[in-house]
């Protein structure tokens, strides 16, 4: 699965990124990169046994929740 | 503004319906079931309510900023630095909502449709098919809404009509026997729900009359608030309290008693593509409220740029967050109330009264 989410990455950052920077539209291919770098960032963290934000947010914010709900 | 579409009032009704409606007619009436028994018909009465007193504040900030999303105000309002801080919640909760919702989705497709198909294959479809209609823009996901929102409330209806024989209203008796503490914890779990039309400070600046907004909200949360009614009384009275609680989808379950005779049985099928249909729509338009908001963040001219690589975090998300639907589950029963309260009304609240505070108003 992390194979395919990189070739995923690269293909949209090929796909979106070359017109963006044909057209000089530097400030958007940085936001874009940097979003399929956070990505890829998630999936290596995985890979290394790294928990993801939204478990880190669950194990925060769970207990709580418990608390008030069934 | 990075979008250039424009849309109109009854676009933006059923905008709103599909997102409050697929949201909150797949997992939500199951969960409140369990939350409140025999009594999540009254937390429907109670969120419907309190949803309708928010819109009030959201449409009063969207008259009071002319032309101005909420991430567009938080910066009038904050200022440069503080006002992006806050104004990226938004979009970074749309993107967490969208992540919920196609593993939802990804999941009841998985249990009913495609039980040997692998289930990251369906999630990676989902996403694909997302991002292009996202891609698209607002005025092709609104038309896409035009078709696929009254179709999902007329099958909503008609299937009603069609398990009423097997309603006992017995089951719903007694109300109140533990209380009102269900149904007012209750109440919560589906503000959130249907909170998500938050999404409506998005669209009314791209509503081509504006103070319309209140309308619109009101019409769909009403609507919406009607369709998981429905579902969930139904529930109950169909199945009772003890069952209804512990089904992933129970509208799915509904649909799955409808059948005519021996010779057209299956009919959850034809509700169960509206449903997906409008769900692959609403997320879209989760996606799109994603790029548009970091966009504006970000000061950028294009948003188009933005949904495939924001898809692609939200399919990373559902990957490594839920390897299973029941851990999904429990995020959303229990994490995803208390960050949709913060961020719904809280945040809301918060720049309300900045705004009033600081006597920050629209330019346009």
């Amino acid at each position: 699965m992390t194979v395919l989410i990189v070739v995923m990455a690269l293909a949209i950052g090929l796909a979106e990124g070359l017109p963006l920077g044909k057209q000089g539209q530097r400030k958007e291919l940085v936001v874009m990169s940097t979003l399929l770098g956070v990505a890829f960032l998630l999936t290596a963290s995985s890979y290394l046994g790294l928990p993801s934000p939204l478990l880190l947010m669950q194990r925060l914010i769970e207990p709580v929740g418990k608390a008030i709900f069934k | 503004m990075p979008e250039k579409g424009i849309i109109n009032t009854k676009q933006f009704v059923w905008l709103l319906f599909v997102i409050i409606t697929i949201f909150a007619a797949m997992q939500i009436p199951g969960m409140l079931i369990r939350q409140a028994g025999r009594d999540a018909w009254l937390s429907v009465l109670g969120a419907w309510f309190l949803d309708v007193m928010l819109a009030l504040i959201y449409a009063y900030m969207g008259i009071r900023f002319p032309g101005e999303n909420f991430v567009q105000y938080s910066i009038t309002i904050l200022g440069k630095y503080l006002g992006r801080m806050v104004g990226i919640i938004f979009p970074l909760f749309f993107l967490l909502v969208c992540t919920l919702l196609l593993q939802g989705l990804a999941q009841t497709v998985h249990n009913t449709f495609l039980p040997q198909t692998p289930f990251n294959v369906i999630l990676i479809a989902n996403f694909l098919v997302c991002a292009y209609i996202g891609r698209k823009g607002i005025e092709v996901i609104a038309r896409m809404t035009e078709i696929l929102g009254p179709l999902f409330l007329l099958s909503i209806v008609t299937l009603s009509f069609l398990v009423l024989p097997s309603f006992q209203i017995a089951r719903l008796k007694p109300q109140f026997d533990q209380g009102v503490a269900p149904f007012l914890t209750g109440t919560p779990i589906l503000l959130t729900s249907f909170g998500v039309c938050i999404i409506m400070a998005m669209y009314i600046p791209l509503c081509n009359r504006p103070e319309n907004g209140f309308l619109a909200k009101f019409s769909a949360v009403s609507m919406g608030a009607l369709v998981v009614g429905l579902v969930t009384v139904l529930s109950v009275g169909v199945f009772g309290n003890e069952d209804a609680q512990y089904m992933f989808s129970p509208g799915i379950q509904l649909a799955k008693m409808v059948n005519f005779s021996n010779y057209f049985e299956r009919v959850e099928m034809i509700w169960l593509v509206i449903n997906v249909g409008s769900s692959i729509v609403g997320s879209a338009s989760l996606l799109w409220a994603f790029g548009e908001g970091l966009a504006q963040v970000a000061g950028l001219k294009t948003y188009q740029s933005l949904i495939y690589p924001g898809a692609l975090i939200s399919l990373v998300l559902c990957i490594v967050s839920f390897p299973s639907g029941l851990q999904q589950t429990a995020f959303y029963h229990y994490t995803f109330p208390i960050i949709g309260v913060f961020v719904e009304t809280g945040l809301e609240l918060f720049l309300f009264a900045a705004a009033l505070i600081l006597h920050k108003r629209g330019t346009a």
